[in-house]
């Protein structure tokens, strides 16, 4: 059965599989760097090449909010332990649908775009609630 | 009244400003993106997308250093529990004046660069200051 101590590892292994995702898209930047001839520390090229290396980038610039979001709302929202785990999952299918979506056409990368966003906002809620919760009850 | 619990509790909430003040910095980089009409996956093509992109890239690079530092600072760092926090809101600060700064004119990116770079590295200091304790405690 699964109980609360289940809940920080559901938070470790969406961490673990958002830096897989993360990992993908760099390695897809290399694959196009082959395909296309884009030779480094060139960044500009073809537009297939160009839209996988800010795909990355977008990926790069993203965790570095999700995760102390992630963690911080793993450390303090105890409401429902399990909400924190999920929200990262929307995150993940939202950055994977960003990811797939960019490439096909620049245009196509706003619904995975705002999937992961809302995520982002689910937990910036649950991490500003969990604090809240966290100092009334050390002052009290 | 304040306690020692609190001062983790800041941490986290430093945390928070800082991740929605490198929000904003994205934010901006997507107003400019319609205002001026450059289209993804371009980043350059004008001066003032530019700056607004150049000062997101460099929140992000210093956020890397930054959240490690702070996180660690908090952990290590006993001697007075809020200095950590403390640093923390001098280094948003001095990152809100370098934005600011150089949206108006690239030279005047130096002033909230140097303030934030102070309190980096005062991190720095307590981060190592409270692992030597550490070690020292742990192997005494």
């Amino acid at each position: 059965m699964m109980n609360v101590a289940h809940a920080p590892l559901l938070t470790a292994i969406v961490t673990v599989i958002a830096l897989l995702v993360y990992w993908w898209t760099v390695l897809r930047v290399g694959r196009m760097r082959g395909k296309h001839g884009v030779k480094a520390p060139a960044t500009t090229g073809p537009l297939e090449f160009e839209c996988a290396y800010r795909v990355q980038t977008n990926m790069l610039e993203q965790l570095v909010v999700f995760l102390p979001l992630l963690w911080l709302s793993n450390a303090y929202f105890m409401l429902w332990p399990y909400a924190t785990g999920a929200l990262g999952l929307v995150w993940i299918v939202g950055r994977i649908m960003y990811a797939v979506g960019y490439v096909q056409d620049p245009a196509k990368r706003s619904t995975g775009f705002l999937i992961s966003f809302i995520a982002t906002i689910g937990l910036l809620i649950t991490t500003i609630w969990g604090i809240v919760s966290a100092w009334m009850a050390v002052s009290a | 009244m304040l306690n020692v619990a609190h001062a983790s509790l800041l941490t986290a909430i430093v945390t928070v400003i800082a991740l929605l003040m490198y929000f904003w910095t994205g934010f901006r980089v997507g107003g400019m993106r319609s205002k001026h009409g450059i289209k993804a996956p371009a980043v350059t093509g004008n001066f003032e997308f530019e700056c607004a992109y150049r000062v997101q890239m460099n929140t992000l690079e210093q956020m890397v250093m930054f959240l490690p530092l702070l996180w660690l600072s908090n952990a290590y760092f006993m001697a007075w529990p809020y200095l950590t926090g403390a640093l923390g809101l001098v280094w948003v600060v001095g990152r809100i004046v370098y934005a600011i700064g150089y949206m108006q004119d690239p030279s005047k990116r130096e002033a909230g660069f140097i303030i934030s770079a102070l309190a980096l590295l005062a991190l720095l200091i307590t981060t190592i200051w409270g692992i030597a304790n550490a070690w020292i405690a742990v192997s005494a």
